[in-house]
C-alpha cells in the first residue's frame, strides 16, 4: 500500500471514529418535531423577565427569545423556574435552552454549554450628559461614586492607583450612586451594566461611557444539544448585527445598547 | 467498517522498520525540544516564619486549597489570610487525594499547604472526607450512581485508618479535625437518606482512631447543614432533629466539639433564632441541644458561615450589607457565645471561577483581588473600624 493511501486510509478512519462519537442531539431533533423551543428562565429579574400583569412572562430576554424562536421557524413555550433550579431542568430536559440573563458558568456542576454572549451586565461608567469624563482614565480630579462593595466599588480602587487625584464615594445601592451623580455629589458613577441602562434610561440628563468590566450574559442549552446551539448562535448574531437587539435595549431600558 | 479497520492493520503491519524508526526518533526529538523550551514552574520557597497580628482571634475563614494547582497560588492565600487577620484556617483533606490505594499515603502536596500555612503563622483544621474509588464498589455492579460520598458501610473501618494516619502524620502540626461534611444531607452520602445512625457508626469507628493516632487531637463532629427538610425528606434532615438522635446515639462520647454551619441568608446577624428559620443565630440552637445534653463544656466551632452577595440569587444580600452583616456577625459571637472558637468564614478563594452565586460567597477573587468585605474584615480586625468609631 502507497504513503498516500496509507494516508487515506488512516484519515477516512479517523473521520469515521470521530462521526461515531459525536453525540445525537435530541433537543433540536424535538425541536424539529414538535416546532415548539422550550424555554427556561426565572421570572423574577426584571427587566430581563418577570411576570406581567396577565401572569405571562415578559421583558428584554423573553422578547430575544421570541425573536430567536421566529428566526428558527419554531414557537417558543417559555417555563418560569427558580433560579436555584435552572441549570437541573435544562440537564434533565424540562427545557431545550435557558435565556435567563445567565452569565456562563464554567465547571463541573452543570452539563451545559453556552451561546455567544449577548449582554454585557459588567460595569460601565455614567456621567452627565456633555461631560467631559468619558472614560475611567479621565477622572482625575474627578469623584466616583459607587455601590459599596460591589465590582464597581473594585474596580474603583484598581483605578485610585493608576489616575491621581480620583476620590471613591460610597453608596448603599446603585441607584443611589446614580443619583448622588444627579445632585452633583459626584462626576460619574461606576455601575453595573443594568442599573447604568436603566438609569440612563429614567434620567434624560445621563449619559452611558464606556464598558469597564465585563459580565456577558448568555442562553444556556444542554452539552449534546451541538445542532440547537449552532442554530442558536446564528441567529443571536443575526439579531445583533441587523439592530434588534439595539432595539430591545431601547424598549426595555431606554438607553443604547 | 471492520473491513476498513483489518486494511488498516494489514497496512502498519508492512511499514518499513527503518523508516518508521526514523519518525519514532524524530518524534522523540521534538518532545525534547518542547520539554527543553517549555517554562518552568515558579520556583516557591516557604519563607520566613510570621505572626498573624489581629485583636479579633475569633475571625478564621475556610478556604479552598485541595483543587489550586500551583504552589505560588497556595502561598499567596495564606499569606493574604494572614493580612487580613485570620489567625486559623478551615482546609480541606480528601481521603481520595492521600490515600491512593489502601494503606499506600501521598502526603506530600498536603504537607506543602501545611509548611506554608505554618510559615504564615495560622492554625490548620482539617475536614476529612470524600471517598477513594477503592473503597466504593464498581459502579458496573450496582444500580445506582456511585459518587464521591458514597461510603459504603464495609468501608467506614478503611475512613477510620484513614483519620488514624491523618491524625498521626499531622501530630502537632494540626490537632483540630472534622471528620464528614455536611451528614444531615444525602448528597454528602452519595444521595442516600440521611441517617443519624449511619453518621454514628463511622464516628465509633473514626473518632478513636483520631485519638489513637495523635492523643491530643481535638475531634470536632457535626458540620451539619443549615436546613429545614422534614423528617423522611430524600434530600436531607433539618440539623436540629439530626443534631438530637446524634445524642440519643451516644454522640457526646463520639466527639470532643461540635462543627457548625450557619449562614444568614437574607437575615441580619441579630435576627433572632427559631427552629423554622435559618439565619445567622440559629447555631444558638444547636449549643442549646449540646446543653440539653450535658455537652455544656465542649467547645463551638463555626466552620462555615457567612452572607452572599449575589445579585440573583433569592438568599443573598446587598454587597454593603453583606460587609456589614459580616462584621456585625463576627462581633456578635465574640460577644455573645463564649462557647464559640471561631466564626470561619466561606470561602476565602476559589482556584477558578464559577461564574455564579458560590462567587459570591468569596473575599478575594481568583486573581487574589481582595473584594471590599476583605479589606473591611482586616480594618476591623486590626481594631481600626472602633479607632474609627470613638
Amino acid at each position: 500500500m502507497s504513503r498516500r493511501r496509507l494516508a487515506a486510509a488512516l484519515l477516512t478512519a479517523l473521520a469515521l471514529a470521530l462521526t461515531a462519537c459525536r453525540p445525537a442531539d435530541p433537543a433540536w431533533a424535538r425541536v424539529q418535531e414538535t416546532g415548539v423551543l422550550r424555554v427556561g428562565l426565572d421570572a423574577s429579574y426584571p427587566p430581563f423577565e418577570a411576570l406581567g400583569a396577565d401572569g405571562q412572562p415578559a421583558g428584554f430576554d423573553v422578547d430575544l427569545a421570541r425573536e430567536v424562536g421566529r428566526r428558527l421557524g419554531v414557537e417558543v413555550e417559555f417555563t418560569n423556574i427558580a433560579y436555584d433550579g435552572l441549570y437541573d431542568a435544562l440537564v434533565s430536559g424540562q427545557v431545550d435552552v435557558l435565556i435567563s440573563a445567565l452569565a456562563p458558568a464554567y465547571g463541573s456542576q452543570s452539563r451545559a454549554v453556552f451561546s455567544d454572549p449577548y449582554f454585557n451586565a459588567g460595569d460601565y461608567l455614567v456621567t452627565p450628559r456633555g461631560s467631559p469624563v468619558r472614560e475611567m482614565a479621565d477622572l482625575g480630579g474627578h469623584t466616583l461614586a459607587v455601590e459599596v462593595g460591589s465590582g464597581g466599588d473594585v474596580e474603583a480602587r484598581r483605578w485610585q492607583r493608576r489616575v491621581a487625584g480620583l476620590t471613591v464615594e460610597r453608596y448603599d445601592t446603585p441607584a443611589e450612586a446614580l443619583q448622588a451623580v444627579l445632585d452633583g455629589e459626584a462626576d460619574a458613577a461606576l455601575v453595573d451594566g443594568i442599573s447604568a441602562r436603566l438609569g440612563v434610561g429614567e434620567h434624560e440628563a445621563l449619559a452611558l461611557r464606556e464598558g469597564v468590566t465585563e459580565l456577558l450574559f448568555a442562553a444556556a442549552v444542554h452539552e449534546d444539544s451541538t445542532r440547537l446551539l449552532a442554530e442558536l448562535n446564528d441567529a443571536l448574531e443575526e439579531i445583533v448585527e441587523d439592530g434588534t437587539i439595539e432595539a430591545l435595549t431601547q424598549a426595555w431600558f431606554n438607553a443604547p445598547y | 467498517m471492520a473491513r476498513m479497520v483489518g486494511h488498516l492493520l494489514r497496512s502498519i503491519h508492512r511499514l518499513d522498520p527503518r523508516r518508521t524508526a526514523g519518525w519514532v526518533l524524530r518524534a522523540a526529538f521534538l518532545l525534547l525540544a518542547m520539554r527543553a523550551i517549555a517554562p518552568h514552574p515558579a520556583y516557591v520557597t516557604v519563607g520566613t516564619p510570621q505572626q498573624v497580628v489581629t485583636e479579633h482571634p475569633i475571625t478564621c475563614v475556610h478556604t479552598r486549597l485541595t483543587d489550586e494547582v500551583e504552589e505560588w497560588k497556595i502561598q499567596r492565600t495564606l499569606e493574604m489570610v494572614r493580612e487580613m487577620g485570620a489567625p486559623a484556617i478551615v482546609e480541606f483533606f480528601p481521603w481520595p487525594y492521600i490515600e491512593t490505594s489502601p494503606g499506600n499515603y501521598d502526603w506530600a502536596r498536603f504537607d506543602r499547604i501545611v509548611e506554608h500555612a505554618e510559615a504564615q503563622g495560622l492554625t490548620l483544621i482539617a475536614r476529612l472526607g470524600m471517598v477513594p474509588e477503592w473503597a466504593q464498589p464498581d459502579p458496573d455492579a450496582v444500580d445506582f450512581d456511585v459518587t464521591i460520598n458514597y461510603l459504603p458501610a464495609g468501608s467506614v473501618d478503611d475512613f477510620a485508618s484513614f483519620v488514624e494516619a491523618f491524625a498521626q502524620h499531622y501530630r502537632g502540626r494540626i490537632d483540630t479535625l472534622i471528620l464528614w461534611n455536611e451528614p444531615n444531607l444525602a448528597f454528602e452520602w452519595g444521595y442516600e437518606q440521611p441517617d443519624p445512625a449511619r453518621y454514628l457508626a463511622l464516628l465509633r469507628a473514626a473518632y478513636p482512631a483520631a485519638h489513637r493516632g495523635n492523643p491530643g487531637v481535638t475531634v470536632l463532629a457535626g458540620a451539619l447543614a443549615p436546613t429545614l427538610e422534614p423528617p423522611g425528606s430524600p434530600h436531607g434532615l433539618n440539623e436540629l432533629d439530626y443534631l438530637t438522635a446524634l445524642y440519643e446515639g451516644g454522640f457526646k462520647d463520639l466527639s470532643d466539639g461540635l462543627a457548625v454551619h450557619t449562614y444568614g441568608f437574607k437575615f441580619p446577624p441579630g435576627d433572632p433564632p427559631a427552629p423554622d428559620v435559618l439565619n445567622f443565630r440559629r447555631a444558638e440552637l444547636l449549643r442549646d441541644i449540646m446543653v440539653a445534653y450535658g455537652d455544656a463544656d465542649k467547645p463551638v466551632f463555626i466552620t462555615e458561615s457567612g452572607w452572599n452577595d449575589h445579585p440573583r440569587w433569592t438568599r443573598a444580600v446587598r454587597p454593603g450589607q453583606r460587609i456589614t452583616y459580616t462584621l456585625d456577625a463576627l462581633a456578635y459571637a465574640e460577644d455573645n457565645w463564649p462557647w464559640a472558637e471561631q466564626v470561619c468564614l466561606w470561602a476565602f478563594r476559589y482556584p477558578a471561577p464559577t461564574q455564579s452565586y458560590p462567587d459570591y460567597f468569596t473575599l478575594v477573587g481568583p486573581d487574589f483581588t481582595p473584594r471590599p468585605i476583605y479589606t473591611a474584615i482586616q480594618a476591623w480586625a486590626r481594631g481600626e473600624l472602633e479607632e474609627a468609631a470613638r
